[in-house]
């Protein structure tokens, strides 16, 4: 593993409080506002998940999909295991979101975003995306496609082919 | 196919054989725990549809709602699908309709009622689908619409009128902008 499990989720708990925390004061976030983060559904997803995707990465493929079913019945999202994600994933509303993709840094998905290839093809075949993307509420990315750094897919759009970086991808009206 | 259809305990077992040979034919040589979930909930809808048509109806509700949990598929026991059902990923899944055979739908696809509550022979505003149909990701069906056989309804499309059969169906792409540098 290129980055310890330790240090991954101190990125996701930075920018969890980077999206949840006061943006106009920079002041160090208090103890009370990091247990809370702490304590937010946003936080014990990315947990879930990256325990879920060390076991994978180490052959526990049991106790990954173990835990990742414990990710489904409690925030009902459905990350897979197998999901390559680098540090600074932010859920802030799990319910109905659906990732089989492999993302770079912080990562922020809205509420019922589905990404995955399209179909049921392995890990090889999913969207890659790159650093610092967005994907809004009710957005469908589907196909092996790229999503290159710094772009947002905005809400209710169906992406079926690649996405540029720093672009933003709107339905067509 | 009619809504709320009684099957008998050999018709039951007929379709989950035909929707576990579909199921493995579809996906492929692959490692069984990815096909797990898939089963899981196709299973669960054919006991609910049994126990809901022999008239054990709180018990089809239960089997209903322990899909709902388990899976995250809605799947209402009234809807009648033939052989072949096949959700490869059933999160987010709501089905509530009429449905011939192969019917593939993928994640986050819906199947179910609009405004209107005509009867097209699909129960009060629900869809009637043909034989080989496939629901793409996050594809929507909705009211009371006939979809002939062999289409296929790409990712995200709304379909709120008829399909003629063999049609392939995708939605229009997205218009892109770029990113002013100072704009968050």
């Amino acid at each position: 593993m290129a980055e310890s499990l330790l240090s991954l989720l101190a990125d996701d708990l930075a920018t969890a409080l980077l999206h949840n925390g006061d943006i106009l004061n920079e002041t160090t976030p208090s103890l009370k506002r990091r247990i809370n983060v702490c304590m937010t559904p946003c936080m014990l997803v990315s947990v879930l998940h990256r325990l879920a995707h060390s076991a994978w990465e180490r052959g526990y493929f049991r106790l990954a999909e173990i835990l990742a079913y414990t990710n489904l019945i409690f925030h009902r999202i459905d990350i897979h295991p197998a999901c390559k994600i680098k540090g600074g994933l932010y859920v802030p509303h799990p319910a109905g979101v659906f990732i089989r993709a492999h993302a770079g840094k912080n990562f922020v998905v809205l509420a019922s975003a589905g990404i995955c290839d399209g179909g049921h093809a392995f890990p090889e075949y999913w969207p890659s995306i790159g650093d610092d993307v967005w994907v809004a509420a009710g957005a469908r990315v589907s196909g092996h496609l790229h999503i290159g750094s710094n772009a947002r897919v905005s809400p209710r759009t169906v992406l079926v082919s690649d996405l540029p970086a720093k672009t933003i991808a709107h339905a067509a009206l | 196919m009619i809504l709320g259809r009684k099957l008998s305990r050999e018709e039951m077992q007929a379709l989950l054989h035909a929707d576990h040979t579909r199921l493995l034919e579809f996906m492929g040589e692959v490692d069984p725990s990815r096909i797990r979930r898939a089963w899981l909930a196709v299973k669960l809808f054919r006991w609910s549809q049994y126990q809901y048509g022999l008239g054990r109806r709180s018990l089809g509700r239960l089997l209903w709602q322990i899909n709902l949990t388990l899976t995250g598929a809605d799947l209402n026991p009234i809807s009648d699908f033939g052989p072949g059902l096949v959700l490869p990923s059933p999160l987010g899944v709501t089905l509530y309709g009429v449905a011939g055979y192969n019917l593939t739908a993928h994640a986050q696809a819906v199947l179910g009622g609009g405004r209107s509550r005509k009867d097209i022979g699909a129960g009060p505003g629900r869809p009637l689908l043909g034989n080989d149909v496939i629901l793409g990701h996050g594809a929507m069906v909705l009211g009371p619409v006939t979809v002939g056989d062999e289409v296929d309804i790409g990712p995200g499309c709304v379909v709120l009128d008829d399909v003629k059969k063999q049609t392939r169906l995708a939605v229009s792409l997205p218009e892109m902008t770029l990113r002013g540098a100072d704009r968050g």
